[in-house]
């Protein structure tokens, strides 16, 4: 048939059954929408991370990085520019700092250039001034952070805290989307090298030197860099940061995968439901076209073309219902990350994120189209429509339709075996996966989808075997019509009940896990703020892991003298990239207790851990760390800090939230290894009685609004931590719910189609004596059931997915994860979805009982 | 048994235009009479047999079962009505597939009586009609003789006193339409059921006890286009 032909069919087709394929491309949207959505939640932060270190690299390759906030002497540059075979090398400061204006404060990473780093052409200094405005120092920032602050005028004046200094910096220059494209909504303040210099206080210092080597020169450049940096620096490719961030985000990103397979699973059974609508009349078309002497081929290409149409449509509908979902709904959250890399909230949209959603759906729909399938090779050219045909005898013999569909039950029935056996590996294969191989979770949860798939159709018979011997008991028709129908569309009620199962699956493990982790993450903000008062740390976002040395001065004595201060303590703290992790070391005083957060403590005795390290030459590094350079208690090794220096591991404890990993030592081990006595926080232990908020606003007063340091109470940071963890995670819940809202309308629309197109039948079930009321508590007994049956089976999986996520998070990732069992989680997730689609359901249900009985004699 | 005294039933179409789908019937069946009413597509009979059933009001006159006029009856009277009165009879089987033959014979008595007591009731019902050996078999698996069977099972399963057969052996072939015809004029007469049937097959005329034709919603002497083979041949 001629593709002209082919599609004057499908006009002609159309008319007759617009609704219900304007239903298939709802449906096929939905799950496109939830697919691409996920998609771009997944991919964003990464991307995000990546365009960033892009727009600022350039064309270089290598790069020499200091290994703390000070950085390393800007002479190294002069050097670097004299090894052979550097073709370009361009210094770079980058600080965290506050920065302030007449609108409001943000968190931001302050860079520091010269004209140099233009020429490695990285796309956020391509078009930014970098010299020095005749002598002057300006700022160079995105619009966005412009507006948000209210500086948005050439020549006004943003207030800079840094390191726990505090300058102002007229606006030069707003930079558009035009001018860096994505980065525009990251939070950078971009400022001539020198400036930058001056308002960070670090005068003749640089972070970083990047280094573009000639062509077939990079491993002698490198060579000469790492003699260079005599082990005091670090000398990396330029996709460092990228892998660092991989590595602090797989946690994040790995959830957003799992909610991406499980997005794509329901949104493929929504679609598939959807389509399953249209397969009655399209079974009528194949054995027409049939009988009319085409070609298995040509039907074939007739369906194709269905399904090329249907999930065109419905791509193209799902992409633009997905970009809207993920603008209002998948935002992505850095959370903690923030406190340690330079992300955006950018929102990225991948090639790759249109092309799987867009094969998703053309997928659904090709599935659906074909179903039938074996009908259309059948020699037989009407097998799809499988007319009743007068077959036997008054002794009944039977005809070639029941003939036909007594096999299938019987292949049907001999598959239930291998069905219960293969679903009972899957589990198993979950069960080893939790066990022995907990990095492999997202293979264990796929094992226990693809279980609770092979499982449900068995628990579906057996509910409705059950269902039908308790309805034997009892007066009345209803359950029997109900059991009786579920068991003739056995296909459309699988479908249904997956739906809903691998939905409420996907919330409740995730759900789950996810409360435990946040459990988690709280006692270790309230374990890592048991050991002070008050907090006094360099103002902005990134005082969360206290990181960020500044000049000690004469403010300690100051703080002691403050009414209600018993004693002031020196906290010092810092990221260290060490490997492809950027690990949070924490160095309380000697005198902090504890000193060691006793519940994130994993390997090794307490008192003794705390003893040694208040010794000094201890440390306690978190599992995933300890594995990696398979170190056990009691061994020695040496921490990559500026100055190398040797420790012994006191103990192993948890990541204490922080992903990477983390390091615990006193802050005077610290200051020998970071070679600086800079405090990164003071503790203020107050004394007995004191009020702490009273305490913080006197210490506040006594600091002034110019030291460029924030005071709060222990349980202010507490608080900020757990928010900030919340926020972080509250994405896993937003998709969570919208996976369950999308179960809901997915079940209720199926269950109501299905209802809708057997009005027929229930009309003769009226003249049989039904009332509609009868009839009504028929259709809902039917999709309750269904339902039910769906969502028990997703929960009770769901619970074991959650104890696979959690040994997941605390044996992979460390997380300090509280393990516990989600059955609240369950129960509202199998209540919500089963109470919300059947309240949904009950209308068409409620009209499609009022069918007229003629419509019983109008076949 | 049953009595219809000038029943009408008019529909008003959109352009003011009025078709009269039944006007003015009257005709009484008594209890063990079997009524074959013949008419062409359009004639009205489907109208005829949805008002007998209280399933569509006339637009006048009455419709009397034991003298009880049932075209002016509330919905869940019209359901109880139909559920112990009448039995319904239709040439497409709808019967529930993976269910039992017993079990399709026995939905509409279960919805008054207990499974157990539904199925010792049923039984003897459908080992009369031929189906003893195959009560258990799920309905997908059986002839179409014995799906209409299962239906007159169903049909009779409540004890009504009337049954309508709308088209009962439109499906089958002339055996096994003679088989059903046959059927339906014994158990009309062994059960005392007034049975209203409404065909095209000409075969119908020759089992029941009195033929009428309806044409332009009124009735009519029934003239037969073509003589029903004899009646010897059928059994």
């Amino acid at each position: 048939m001629s593709f002209a032909n082919l599609l004057h069919l499908y006009r002609v087709r159309l008319r007759s059954r617009l609704l219900q394929e304007c239903f298939a491309v709802v449906g096929l949207a939905a799950g496109v929408a939830l697919l691409f959505a996920s998609q771009i939640a997944a991919n964003s932060l990464s991307s995000s991370a990546a365009q960033l270190s892009s727009g600022i690299v350039g064309s270089a390759k290598l790069q020499l990085l200091a290994r703390d906030a000070r950085g390393v002497d800007q002479r190294l540059l002069g050097r670097v520019r004299q090894i052979p075979g550097v073709r370009l090398a361009a210094p770079l400061l980058e600080a965290n700092a506050n920065a302030l204006g007449p609108r409001g404060s943000r968190s931001v990473e302050l860079i520091g250039a010269d004209e140099s780093l233009k020429s490695l052409g990285g796309a956020l200094v391509r078009k930014t001034k970098l010299a020095p405005f005749g002598g002057i120092g300006a700022i160079v920032i995105p619009h966005p952070l412009a507006r948000r602050i209210g500086v948005t005028k050439f020549g006004a004046e943003a207030t800079l805290q840094v390191g726990g200094h505090v300058g102002t910096a007229p606006l030069y220059q707003q930079l558009s989307a035009r001018e860096i494209g994505p980065l525009i909504d990251t939070p950078i303040v971009v400022a001539p090298l020198s400036f930058a210099q001056e308002l960070a206080h670090l005068p003749g210092r640089v972070s970083r030197v990047l280094v573009a080597p000639r062509p077939g020169r990079e491993a002698q450049v490198r060579a000469a860099l790492l003699r260079l940096a005599r082990g005091r620096l670090n000398v990396t490719g330029t996709d460092y940061d990228q892998q660092l961030f991989a590595k602090a985000a797989a946690a994040s990103n790995q959830s957003t995968t799992l909610f991406a397979v499980i997005s794509a699973l329901v949104g493929f059974l929504f679609a598939f439901n959807a389509m399953l609508l249209t397969v009655g009349q399209r079974r009528r078309l194949i054995a027409d076209l049939r009988r009319d002497g085409y070609m298995p081929r040509a039907v074939i290409g007739v369906l194709l073309l269905d399904a090329l149409l249907l999930g065109l449509v419905g791509c193209l509908l799902g992409l633009a219902l997905g970009d809207e979902l993920s603008l209002q709904l998948f935002r992505a959250n850095p959370g903690f990350l923030s406190s340690a890399f330079t992300v955006g909230n950018a929102r990225v949209v991948g090639a790759q994120s249109i092309a799987i959603a867009v094969a998703g759906g053309m997928l659904a729909a090709i599935v659906a189209v074909l179903s039938p399938l074996r009908d259309i090779l059948s020699r037989d050219p009407l097998a799809a429509v499988a007319p009743p045909r007068e077959g036997g005898g008054a002794t009944g013999s039977r005809d070639a339709s029941g003939e036909r569909r007594w096999s299938r039950r019987a292949v049907r029935l001999r598959g239930a075996p291998l069905r219960a056996t293969l679903g009972a590996l899957a589990i198993a294969a979950a069960l080893v996966t939790m066990l022995a191989f907990p990095a492999a979770a997202i293979a264990g949860i796929v094992a226990l989808v693809l279980a609770l798939l092979l499982l449900l159709p068995l628990a579906l018979d057996a509910v409705l075997s059950l269902t039908a011997r308790t309805a034997r008991r009892l007066t009345g028709a209803v359950p029997h019509v109900a059991v009786g129908e579920l068991r003739a569309g056995r296909s459309r009620a699988v479908a249904i009940a997956a739906t809903g199962a691998v939905a409420v699956f996907g919330s409740v493990a995730i759900q789950g896990a996810h409360r435990d982790l946040q459990h988690g993450l709280e006692n270790a903000a309230t374990d890592m703020n048991a050991f002070t008062g008050l907090w006094v740390s360099p103002a902005g976002g990134f005082d969360l892991l206290m990181t960020q040395p500044f000049p000690q001065g004469a403010t300690l004595q100051a703080l002691s003298r403050v009414p209600g201060v018993r004693s002031v303590g020196v906290y010092r703290g810092g990221l260290l990239d060490w490997g492809q992790r950027r690990v949070w070391v924490i160095a309380p005083p000697r005198d902090a207790q504890p000193i060691v957060p006793p519940t994130q403590l994993v390997e090794g005795d307490l008192a003794l851990a705390q003893r040694r390290l208040r010794a000094g030459g201890w440390a306690v590094l978190s599992k995933a760390l300890a594995a990696e350079h398979h170190l056990h208690i009691g061994e020695a090794f040496t921490l990559p800090a500026p100055r190398p220096t040797a420790f012994r591991l006191a103990a192993i404890s948890t990541n204490i939230g922080w992903a990477p990993g983390a390091a615990i030592l006193r802050a005077e081990d610290f200051a020998r290894a970071w070679e600086s006595p800079q405090p990164s926080a003071y503790n203020l232990h107050l004394a007995p009685g004191t009020n702490p908020e009273q305490a913080r606003r006197a210490v506040a007063s006594a600091l002034g609004p110019a030291s460029g340091l924030a005071v709060q109470t222990a349980r202010q940071h507490a608080a900020k931590q757990d928010k900030l963890t919340r926020e972080g995670l509250a994405r896993l819940s937003q998709i969570a719910t919208l996976i369950l809202a999308a179960a809901v309308l997915a079940t209720a629309a199926a269950t109501g189609a299905m209802v809708w197109q057997r009005r027929p039948r229930l009309a003769k079930l009226k003249l049989e004596g039904f009332a509609p009321a009868e009839l009504w508590r028929t259709v809902l007994l039917e999709s309750g059931l269904l339902l039910l049956v769906g969502c028990a089976a997703g929960a009770l999986l769901g619970l074991l997915g959650q104890q696979l996520l959690d040994r997941a998070l605390a044996e992979v990732i460390n997380y300090p994860v509280v393990r516990s069992l989600a059955l609240p989680t369950a129960l509202g997730a199998l209540a919500l979805v089963t109470a919300a689609a059947l309240a949904v359901l009950s209308v068409p249900g409620y009209l499609a009982a009022r069918v007229p009985a003629a419509l019983a004699l109008q076949d | 048994m049953l009595e219809l005294r000038e029943l009408v039933k008019h529909y008003e179409l959109l352009g003011g235009e009025t078709v009269r789908a039944v006007d003015g019937v009257s005709l009484s069946v008594p209890a063990g009479e079997m009524l074959a009413l013949y008419g062409p597509s359009g004639s009205g009979k489907t109208t005829l047999l949805l008002m007998i059933a209280a399933l569509l009001q006339p637009t006048s006159g009455q419709v009397l079962v034991d003298n009880r006029d049932v075209s002016r009856l509330s919905e869940r009277e019209a359901s109880d009505y139909r559920l112990s009165q009448l039995g319904f009879i239709r040439q497409n089987f709808d019967l529930l597939p993976g269910v039992s033959a017993i079990d399709n014979a026995v939905l509409k008595l279960l919805k008054t009586t207990p499974w157990r007591e539904a199925h010792r009731r049923v039984a003897p019902l459908l080992e009369r009609l031929g189906l003893g050996g195959r009560l258990q078999q799920r309905s997908e698996t059986l002839s179409m003789g014995e799906r209409q069977r299962v239906m007159i099972a169903r049909a009779l399963s409540t004890e009504p006193r009337l049954l309508l057969a709308d088209e009962p052996t439109g499906s089958l072939d002339s055996q096994r339409s003679q088989e059903v015809l046959a059927l339906l004029r014994e158990l009309s007469r062994e059960r005392d059921v007034a049975v209203v049937l409404v065909s095209h097959d000409p075969l119908a005329a020759r089992y029941a006890d009195r033929v009428l034709a309806l044409r332009d919603g009124r009735l009519g002497e029934y003239q037969p286009a073509e003589a029903p083979p004899p009646l010897e041949s059928a059994r």
